[in-house]
């Protein structure tokens, strides 16, 4: 699709081209959100500007080209200063410096991963879990590679999986 | 309470088992709550830390809009509730104990629920929308402008489905759950989870009720009743020339696994 075509489909509201916007700019936008309402808050903040931008024609028509990231950064900081103001939380000037970056889910979560990995994974699953969880290689590659059955190591995710969240939730 | 209830919505909520209505109550209680930000905060972590975390959370969130972008178009006769009341409600029942006891076939006279809940039977429970984003029970008496918000108990796992509805003096049946808003439709009643205590049912629900008596019925069934067959039921009850006292369980056949019924003035 060309550039303009892309706009028009953004414009006209398609939803398909809205679910495309959001995927690619999401982890930006919730950075961004992040740093006023804090990381749990910032997909609620995310969530308001995407119901608004698929209910509102005359919002979707305000971008009339450029950066559409830079456009929705923008927007993700009203919709955030909004949501302060919804929860009776100080909202920053409009001039104030930005607020220092949050600690990202996925930073925090490769730190507890290696934890964990030390203490709570299987020596014979070690490897796998390296290739899997940290290096986020598929389970195909990952079979072939460790030469064991796609179904063996479904199970060990399974398993590995609900002990990790169990590790991450008990603290 | 109050916080094992808020968690246990967030915990469903990574578990893709919570609701647009109960999603939305959850985001608004996330504002006013650190403790559970900071759950939420965890769940996000463990999520980043899973092979398929990222895709999870996107395909979590751009439901999660879908679902926020269609809600008004979705409901037109009930408003959401405004800031956590059910949720607030649903804490004061929860603490009943989950103790399963056979099951009776009536219940008479249930007093805003716990009564029955304490006994280990199913129970629905009453709750009236108060300014300020706050519930109070219901006992004996409701306001015509009061909005409704409802939560149940099913201690046991017999029921699965459930239907409430109240009749009014001149038979008229006003359906909570299943909502029952266009003639010529037929719903049936609601999946319900077993096993579980204080488990809150949508959003604030308000109907045009006139001044005088009500009885509001709550039928757990081990089979999903329409509400035609139910209102027949209500019908036949009404027709009998020596009624029975008006929360007499109502003939619906084997389906029903307990039957509720609280008897309310509704107040000018």
């Amino acid at each position: 699709m060309s550039g303009d075509a892309e706009v028009e489909a953004f414009w006209a509201g398609q939803l398909p081209r809205l679910e495309r916007i959001y995927r690619e700019h999401r982890r930006a936008l919730e950075r961004v959100a992040a740093r006023y309402v804090g990381a749990a808050e910032a997909e609620s903040v995310l969530q308001d500007v995407f119901v608004e931008i698929i209910r509102s024609p005359e919002m979707r028509r305000r971008f009339t080209g450029g950066s559409l990231q830079a456009w929705l950064a923008e927007i993700t900081r009203r919709k955030s200063f909004e949501h302060l103001r919804r929860t009776h939380r100080p909202v920053p000037a409009e001039a104030a410096p930005l607020p220092p970056a949050a600690e990202e889910p996925g930073l925090l979560a490769r730190d507890i991963v290696a934890r964990f990995v030390a203490a709570h994974v299987p020596s014979e699953q070690h490897r796998f879990f390296v290739l899997r969880f940290l290096e986020r290689r598929t389970q195909v590659e990952v079979a072939g590679e460790l030469g064991i059955p796609r179904s063996t190591l479904e199970g060990w995710e399974h398993r590995l999986a609900a002990r990790l969240r169990r590790f991450v939730m008990e603290g | 309470m109050w916080h094992a209830l808020a968690h246990r919505r967030i915990d469903h909520y990574f578990e893709g088992r919570l609701g647009p209505a109960s999603q939305a109550r959850m985001r608004r209680h996330l504002g006013r709550c650190a403790d559970c930000r900071a759950r939420y905060e965890r769940h996000l972590v463990a999520e980043a830390a899973l092979p398929d975390g990222e895709r999870r959370v996107e395909d979590r969130g751009w439901q999660g809009i879908l679902a926020a972008a269609q809600v008004p178009a979705a409901r037109s006769r009930r408003a959401l509730v405004p800031a956590l009341m059910l949720a607030g409600a649903a804490a004061l029942v929860v603490i009943v104990p989950l103790a399963r006891r056979p099951s009776e076939p009536v219940e008479r006279g249930w007093r805003g629920g716990p009564a029955g809940a304490a006994l280990g039977l199913p129970a629905v429970h009453l709750f009236r929308s108060l300014p300020g984003a706050k519930a109070a029970p219901v006992t004996d008496r409701i306001g015509v402008g009061d909005g409704w918000l409802i939560a149940y108990s099913n201690p046991g796992t017999d029921a699965r489905w459930l239907m409430v509805f109240a009749v009014d003096e001149a038979c008229g049946v006003h359906w909570f759950h299943p909502a029952y808003e266009r003639a010529g439709e037929n719903p049936a009643a609601v999946p319900i989870r077993t096993g579980e205590n204080g488990v809150e049912l949508g959003e604030e629900i308000r109907h045009e009720l006139h001044p005088g008596r009500l009885r509001v019925f709550g039928l757990f069934l081990r089979e999903p009743l329409k509400v035609l067959a139910v209102e027949d039921a209500v019908r036949a009850r009404c027709a009998e020339a020596a009624p029975a006292s008006p929360c007499a369980p109502l003939s619906v056949g084997a389906a029903a696994v307990h039957q509720a019924c609280q008897p309310l003035v509704v107040d000018p």
